[in-house]
């Protein structure tokens, strides 16, 4: 039985990559189309899962998991990088919010209200109000993400249906008993051996005797 | 087994209708809600309910904004207002609502495969195109036609991630279930220890 690669690295790579991506003041303005780092985030974690799997085909199901933890992982970077980053420039999303109703606005008395509330906002209460911004964030991080994981695995997976055979049939060998030792102890030793007793003179090497046993390692001897 | 998976997937897509409905409806809708909401009350300090309404404008705009830029210049105007969206977004949204209404039509409604990605390739190309044609200035885009090709990517989407969706719930409801069940038993056991 082929053991699924572990989803941690690909989402903490993934969601570096987003987080990073939307943290950074200027580059961050790729999100307004359409969560765009978001979704590459997401890519990259199925992208890397993908490539984590030579055996199994990842499945559409575990690239929306990949990609949503990739967006769960982000949203922390973001909190770490970004939202310090906010406070630290002056600025906050909600201003950037009202500022866009405001523009949005043909009244222009609502309009210039919503102006006057964005620049009040930007004063006061960074603290709080980034925070209010990355739970908002972190929803659409989530749920965007899952959606780059599926594209992710659209784009990336090749491989179709159940896992390749192997030579011999059935799955590739796995490392090891994949249930723990076998149980003997508990049952005793076995009398004597299982197996029997090895023919004379047959198997490996000359039989049981003086100068017998098995051969050496690295085959027969040469004739001298 | 069979009857089980389309279960799964008629769970999935209901959920993800309704989701989308609800997005794209309040986007387009936004401008009609101002337009009642600036009928009733013109000012904020207006205690008869305009606060709320107004709130709740700003909420509704300021949600989109998480996605969108918004730029009104570059949006489809209803009731001389402008959308919560831009054109580009709207096409995609509205692309993903008709790919979800041709979606159970398919013969692939409860599959969890993905079909070949060459067509989502495809469908990217024509939004790709018309952003960096627009972009790099080779050419002045619309916004009929960032409008077109956002539908036709956002159409091609929804083929693409509809089966995984399907899968995810899948995964879900087996967990529920398996909880439940295994919740169930542990009571069973409790009960019966004591």
């Amino acid at each position: 039985m082929v053991a699924k690669p572990s989803k941690m690295v690909p989402a903490l790579v993934g969601g570096a990559v987003l987080g990073l991506l939307s943290s950074i003041p200027f580059i961050s303005i790729g999100n307004y189309c359409c969560c765009l780092w978001v979704l590459a985030g997401g890519a990259v974690a199925a992208y890397m899962l993908i490539k984590r799997s030579p055996f199994l085909p990842v499945q559409s199901g575990d690239g929306a998991a990949v990609g949503a933890l990739a967006g769960l992982v982000g949203s922390l970077i973001y909190l770490v990088i970004g939202v310090p980053l906010i406070i630290l420039l002056g600025g906050n999303n909600f201003s950037a919010v009202f500022e866009s109703v405001g523009r949005q606005m043909t009244d222009p008395e609502m309009a210039r209200t919503f102006r006057e509330l964005a620049r009040t906002v930007q004063g006061s209460g960074g603290i709080v109000i980034a925070l209010i911004s990355w739970v908002i964030n972190s929803v659409f991080y989530v749920v965007f993400g899952m959606l780059g994981g599926l594209i992710g695995v659209s784009m990336f997976e090749k491989r179709k249906g159940q896992p390749p055979m192997g030579p011999g049939g059935g799955y590739p060998p796995a490392q090891g008993p994949p249930y723990g030792p076998p149980p003997g102890a508990p049952y005793g030793q076995p009398p004597g051996n299982p197996y029997g007793q090895p023919p004379p003179g047959g198997g490996y090497g000359p039989g049981p005797g003086p100068g017998g046993g098995y051969g050496p390692y690295g085959g027969n001897t040469p004739p001298r | 087994m069979e009857a089980r998976r389309h279960r799964t997937a008629v769970l999935a897509y209901a959920v993800v209708f309704i989701i989308c409905v609800l997005w794209t409806g309040a986007a387009v809708l936004t401008p009609v809600f101002e337009a009642g909401v600036v009928s009733k009350a013109t000012t904020m300090a207006k205690q008869d309910g305009g606060l709320l309404g107004w709130m709740g404008l700003a909420a509704l705009r300021g949600m989109y904004h998480f996605v969108c830029h918004q730029i009104p210049e570059r949006s489809f105007w209803i009731d001389g207002r402008p959308m919560a969206v831009c054109a580009r977004c709207f096409g995609i949204y509205s692309g993903c609502l008709l790919g979800l209404l041709i979606y159970p039509l398919s013969s692939r409604f409860a599959e969890v495969e993905n079909p070949p990605r060459v067509w989502l390739i495809l469908s990217l190309v024509p939004v790709g195109v018309d952003f960096l044609g627009g972009y790099l200035g080779v050419f002045q885009n619309t916004d009929i036609s960032r409008a077109i090709t956002g539908l036709i990517a956002g159409f091609a989407a929804v083929f693409y991630v509809m089966p995984g969706l399907v899968a995810t719930a899948a995964n879900i409801v087996l967990a529920v279930n398996s909880l439940w069940r295994t919740g169930r038993r542990s009571y069973v056991r409790a009960a019966t220890n004591i």
